[in-house]
């Protein structure tokens, strides 16, 4: 069956904002599926609200929208462009849903759209429970034990009767009880209830968050082995398994926070046999027409029963782990099987030879492990359980579990070396028995503690072969810190190296620097060598640059002798750091290749585009360290290492990897460091005389204190080097100076605590700008914050063009902006935080290098920022790539909202402050601001009402400006609510109110109102932070439970009634990025 | 040997087939098997007497013969593995055709 002539428009629907349980892998498959739809001469039209995808990336798609995925918006998309047929299954859960709920609303059916990839039924058989229980029953396979819980979503006498049954089930079937609920993503509404209570609490919220009020409660299988199955289908029902995956953590833990081994390390060829065909049938059953599927399993290490846990009908993270595993492009294959190929009509990229219908085979091990933030939500309890907790991953390739494991560890910038953990005795227990991110950290520690592996296993039920090979590795490291650098010997180096251990962990045991580890096991001749990952463990030569180290005698690297330049990826997506930075790196790669240059790839992270095997001419899959780094410098000899795009990861690297000899392209290392000197540069804005909050640096906690003082409270107090406002705080007084000071100087001790004077409310503006070797300026956009200064930038809604700034504010941002890239000999891009305080403008932070905002920006001028500043990092002038001059005009009104993981941290104030705590961001589009606004809060998860009850709260000073809002939301036709010093001056003003109790005043009070949904939006200001009172908290909480928006800050408010206004006025109509900026498509193309 | 018997020709394989990942397509159903492979000799199709002898099964890597069967007389044969422990099930249906053939001829 060839290629269908019958569709010529397809419609792609990508995954959203990045959020936990959906992260940048559906970028990675929403991109790859794009590409080979192109390629097979489809038109494509793509939708994703997330502008820090490369998939919205305009010349991805043939019409490319930037806009919320909503059935309103996207029918009035496919209105508009007419497609045939409708991709469902490359945007995650995010995309299938959407995909079902237009086909439910008769959209698709009404313009004649085709699902394809999976059809209606078979979604609904693989996501509906119980239908899903059905069709395993019928083809003999086990499941747990399990009943469906539902519930009207309608009244307490209802829900109370669906508790009733949950307990029942529970008493027949025993605690503990898995809750799962239905529809809803990465485990969000699950858990684990050990017992009545806690089985009461979490079937609750269950039913509440799941869209259809519906949950599973079933049989727990805790402590079992856990296993997935990669598996594709074509239209001629050739099944085949592309990986087999293995959880080192046993059930009981989501998989996405599970460490992860392929291929699956434990299982008999027989019980691997069994588990094949339980996928393919499982697969055929569902019936899957064509495309990835990932079916997950069970087995009691006890009796050997084997049961299927679930099944997702689409390409998944675990999809995106698997092609990155064994180099099959999964979303690739899949978007070419739902145009009609069949397996066997593809090509391997890899081997170029053979065809797409066959069973990679793995001669390496490949090990995943997750990236937690605990840290960042103080309140949320760090275990795991049911609910994917983890906010990135990374992957390792070794030759063999130790290796990959030990590599995989040092990937993940944990922000603190494993010497600096301090493990507790009381604590191995515990920290063993209950899953938590600190368990393998424990697991090591109890084994140098003298633990047996038989007491770990009783603890932690892991298998125990994944035990003694850790086991082994604590074990051999004991053994050598017992040597020294002289007196360790070849053979003992070289097993070393083999097992995953790093230089510097050698080098903390001898108590010597790493780089003397390195000098002298390359004396020894203890060198990384290359692997290649090619799909066939080397039956047919591999066509496909894709490497890994490893400490064998050959080295498959074969590197070229073209101008080649090397770019350092951005390592595990976390808060702060995340795909706007892969972004960069990918459009580093891409135009490097059009510079006629080679580019090299260095990244260990899964889900990104930038570690796809096509992205860039040579692929590396291996940690960001100096270790790491420099063994690929040393195979490569390239002639440039860009570090300016992979956020703070590779920054950190500069220096030494400059001290060590390598080219460094772009901005100076050691200006870039200067910028971050709070004393250098602070002398350089004196010099420049450009204003700056008061601001100091201090060592110690007294120092800080005495420095606190003489600025003036209030003062924001973070730790130098550290992205996303990681332990950044504003503080009042003394006393909360000197509790910071306990805090983060045990954080990063070489690091001094730097100091600011803290601007209350004033207006914070990002700039991103350009600037060549011959000091030539390009500002790109200054975009105007909504929320004020204090709330991390990351976190604030922002809007380009600026809406609020005069013309002289705008100027003077553009010559500081222009003084300051020259004065740091930016060459590249930069990006300036600036604080705008009566018509004042300071400077907040200057970074010199790719930020957050970069494609955001690149979107919404339609200049690819990365790609010029490439250019520009290999000598090329501004005026090679663009006229513009001064600041890029901007044709319509953008905004990026921030989009927030409050719901999967019960317990956590979700009140905005200094510190990152956004996961993902979405960008609205609109001919006025309310527009863009309005789109951008739907995109966001947290849509504005157009009718209902509003609720005010705000403090004393936002008092008359709450009543001015009040006053036009009445207009619009809004009830308005307040608690009583907000209604007194509502009424004052002259708007009807209604007066409601705090929490502590009586009932029925603003929580009860939330509770009974009878309030659409709350408007709420006061006290934040840790500070906040119990009942500014559970309003906040509520308001999130309940799913009703809040507004916390007035900026907030001001906009939200503006989007409001749009809602009313404009209609629902969409723009491609193409359309917008079509002008410029032959200049930038 | 079925097909030297036939009076075909064989060949030496480069590096012959080894390994449980190799895809086979079935002629007769147009479907893909992997199989699980050890040999290092195969048939050449060219060889085979086409009014007698019909080629049912093609190696997809090197799109080498690897079964074939009979116009006139109950039998055929593959080159590979449908029993190999370890390997895949997907060619069990081998077995079955094979007993429908033996109760057929019967």
């Amino acid at each position: 069956m060839p290629r269908r002539n019958d569709i010529k428009k397809i419609m792609i629907v990508g995954s959203g904002p990045i959020i936990i349980g959906q992260a940048c892998e559906f970028d990675y498959s929403g991109a790859q599926a794009c590409k080979a739809l192109r390629s097979d001469g489809y038109e494509v039209i793509l939708l994703n609200s997330n502008p820090a995808t490369i998939m919205t990336d305009p010349n991805l798609a043939d019409k490319t929208y930037v806009e919320p995925l909503s059935v309103e918006y996207a029918e009035e998309i496919i209105r508009k462009e007419r497609p045939d047929a409708l991709l469902s299954t490359v945007g995650g859960q995010t995309g299938l849903n959407l995909s079902v709920a237009l086909a439910e609303a008769g959209v698709l059916d009404k313009y004649g759209v085709e699902l394809i990839g999976a059809k209606l039924p078979a979604i609904k058989k693989a996501e509906d429970r119980l239908l899903f229980k059905d069709a395993m029953k019928k083809i003999g396979l086990d499941l747990p034990e399990s009943q469906l819980i539902n519930w009207d979503g309608q009244t307490r006498e209802n829900k109370q009767a669906a508790l009733d049954s949950a307990l029942e089930f529970a008493e027949k079937h025993s605690y503990p009880t898995i809750v799962r609920a239905s529809f809803t993503l990465g485990g969000t509404g699950g858990g684990i209830a050990y017992n009545p209570e806690q089985l009461v609490e979490i079937v609750d919220k269950g039913l509440e968050l799941s869209p259809v009020h519906e949950v599973l409660i079933e049989e727990s299988v805790l402590g079992w082995k856990e296993y997935e199955m990669e598996v594709m289908r074509d239209l001629a029902d050739n099944c085949i398994i592309i990986c087999s995956i293995e959880n080192f953590d046993p059930m009981g833990v989501h998989t996405g926070d599970s460490i992860t081994v392929a291929p699956a390390q434990t299982l008999t060829d027989r019980e691997y046999q069994m588990m094949r065909d339980a996928s393919l049938a499982c697969l055929r059953e569902i019936g899957v027409d064509t495309g990835g599927s990932n079916v997950q399993f069970a087995i009691d290490p006890k009796t050997g029963r084997m049961i299927i846990i679930e099944m997702n009908p689409r390409v998944s993270r675990s999809s995106a782990l698997a092609s990155k595993a064994t180099g099959f492009p999964i979303a690739k294959i899949a978007a070419k099987l739902a145009v009609g190929y069949r397996l066997d009509e593809i090509r391997n990229d890899i081997t170029l030879k053979t065809p797409a219908c066959f069973e990679p085979t793995i001669d390496y091990v490949v090990c995943k492990i997750p990236r937690w933030q605990f840290e960042k939500f103080p309140g949320a309890e760090p275990v795991l359980g049911t609910q994917m907790k983890s906010v990135g991953e990374v992957m390792s390739i070794g030759r063999t579990f130790k290796q990959a494991l030990g590599k995989a560890i040092r990937s993940l910038e944990t922000g603190k070396s494993d010497a600096s953990v301090i493990f507790n005795d009381e604590l191995i227990k515990p920290r063993l028995i209950t899953p938590n991110p600190e368990r393998l950290g424990y697991i090591r520690y109890a084994f140098e503690r003298g633990f047996t592996e038989e007491q770990v296993q009783q603890y932690t039920n892991i298998d125990p072969w994944f035990l003694r090979q850790v086991k082994e590795m604590v074990d051999e490291e004991k053994a050598l810190a017992e040597k020294s650098l002289v007196s360790t010997t070849r053979e003992e180096f070289l097993s070393a190296k083999r097992n995953g251990m790093s230089d510097s962990k050698l080098a903390r045991g001898w108590n010597v620097n790493q780089l003397d580890v390195r000098a002298r096991r390359k004396e020894l001749g203890v060198k990384a060598v290359y692997n290649r990952v090619d799909t066939c463990a080397a039956e047919f030569e591999s066509f496909t640059p894709y490497m890994y180290s490893s400490y064998e005698g050959n080295c498959e690297a074969a590197p070229s002798d073209r101008k080649k330049v090397m770019i350092l990826g951005s390592g595990p997506n976390r808060i702060g750091q995340g795909i706007e930075f892969d972004y960069c790196c990918c459009h580093a790669s891409f135009a490097l290749q059009g510079f006629g240059v080679e580019s090299i790839m260095v990244n260990c992270n899964p889900e990104t585009v930038s570690t796809d095997y096509d992205t860039s001419d040579r692929l590396y899959f291996e940690p960001l360290t100096l270790e790491e780094v420099l063994n690929i410098y040393d195979t490569e000899k390239p002639d440039g290492v860009i570090v300016q795009f992979g956020g703070q990861t590779p920054l950190t690297l500069a220096i030494p990897l400059k001290n060590a000899g390598v080219p460094i392209i772009g901005t100076d290392p050691l200006n870039i460091d200067l910028a971050e000197d709070r004393k250098q540069f602070g002398r350089l804005l004196d010099e420049l005389k450009i204003p700056s909050p008061a601001n100091g640096s201090a060592t110690t906690v007294e120092g800080a204190c005495e420095i606190a003082r003489s600025i003036g409270f209030p003062v924001l107090v973070r730790p130098s080097y550290v992205l996303g406002g990681r332990a950044m705080a504003i503080v009042y007084d003394e006393d909360s100076v000197r509790r910071y000071m306990h805090e983060a100087v045990t954080f990063s001790q070489e690091r001094p605590v730097l100091i600011d004077r803290f601007l209350e409310d004033a207006t914070e503006v990002d700039v991103d700008a350009l600037a060549d070797v011959d000091g030539n300026v390009l500002i790109a956009g200054i975009m105007e914050h909504i929320e004020e200064a204090g709330i991390h930038s990351g976190d604030s809604s922002c809007v380009l063009p600026a809406n609020t700034l005069s013309q002289a504010t705008l100027d003077t941002i553009k010559k500081y902006t222009e003084m300051l890239a020259r004065a740091l000999k930016v060459i590249g891009l930069m990006n300036i935080q600036y604080a705008v305080k009566d018509e004042k403008v300071y400077v907040i932070e200057v970074n010199p290098r790719a930020s957050r905002t970069v494609p955001y920006v690149s979107k919404a001028t339609g200049v690819p920022l990365p790609k010029i500043a490439v250019g520009l990092m290999l000598g090329k002038k501004i005026s090679d790539f663009t006229d513009a001059k001064g600041v890029l005009p901007v044709p319509q009104y953008f905004v990026k909202s921030p989009v927030f993981p409050f719901n999967k941290f019960p317990g956590v104030d979700p009140a905005l402050g200094p510190e990152m705590r956004s996961t993902g961001e979405v960008m609205g589009v609109g001919e006025n601001f309310g527009e863009a606004f309005a789109k951008a809060q739907l995109s966001a998860g947290t849509p504005l009402p157009d009718k209902g009850m509003v609720f005010f709260t705000v403090d004393d000073r936002d008092k008359p400006q709450a009543a001015v809002l009040a006053k036009r939301l009445h207009e619009l036709g809004f009830e308005i609510s307040a608690t009583r010093g907000t209604a007194n001056v509502i009424r004052a003003a002259g708007t009807p109110v209604k007066t409601v109790f705090k929490v502590n005043e009586g009932r029925p009070n603003a929580v009860d109102l939330l509770k009974a949904r009878s309030i659409s939006l709350v408007i709420y200001t006061g006290t934040t932070g840790a500070a906040a009172f119990g009942d500014e908290k559970e309003i906040r909480r509520n308001a999130l439970t309940y799913r009703v928006p809040c507004i916390t800050t007035m900026n907030g408010a001001r906009a939200a009634v503006e989007a409001i206004a749009s809602r009313r006025r404009d209609p629902v109509r969409v723009w491609s990025l193409q359309e917008i900026h079509a002008d410029k498509a032959t200049a930038t193309s | 040997m079925l097909g030297l018997a036939l009076g075909a020709k064989t060949f030496k394989l480069k590096f012959g087939h080894r390994g449980g990942n190799h895809p086979v397509l079935n002629k007769l159903t147009g479907k893909v098997e992997i199989t699980a492979q050890n040999h290092g000799f195969c048939v050449d199709p060219d060889s085979l007497n086409a009014n007698d002898l019909e080629v049912t099964h093609i190696n997809l890597n090197d799109q080498t013969l690897e079964g074939f069967r009979h116009k006139k007389y109950p039998l055929f044969c593959v080159q590979y593995h449908p029993e190999a422990a370890p390997g895949p099930h997907d060619s069990v249906y081998l077995f079955d055709d094979f007993i429908k053939l033996m109760e057929e001829s019967k």
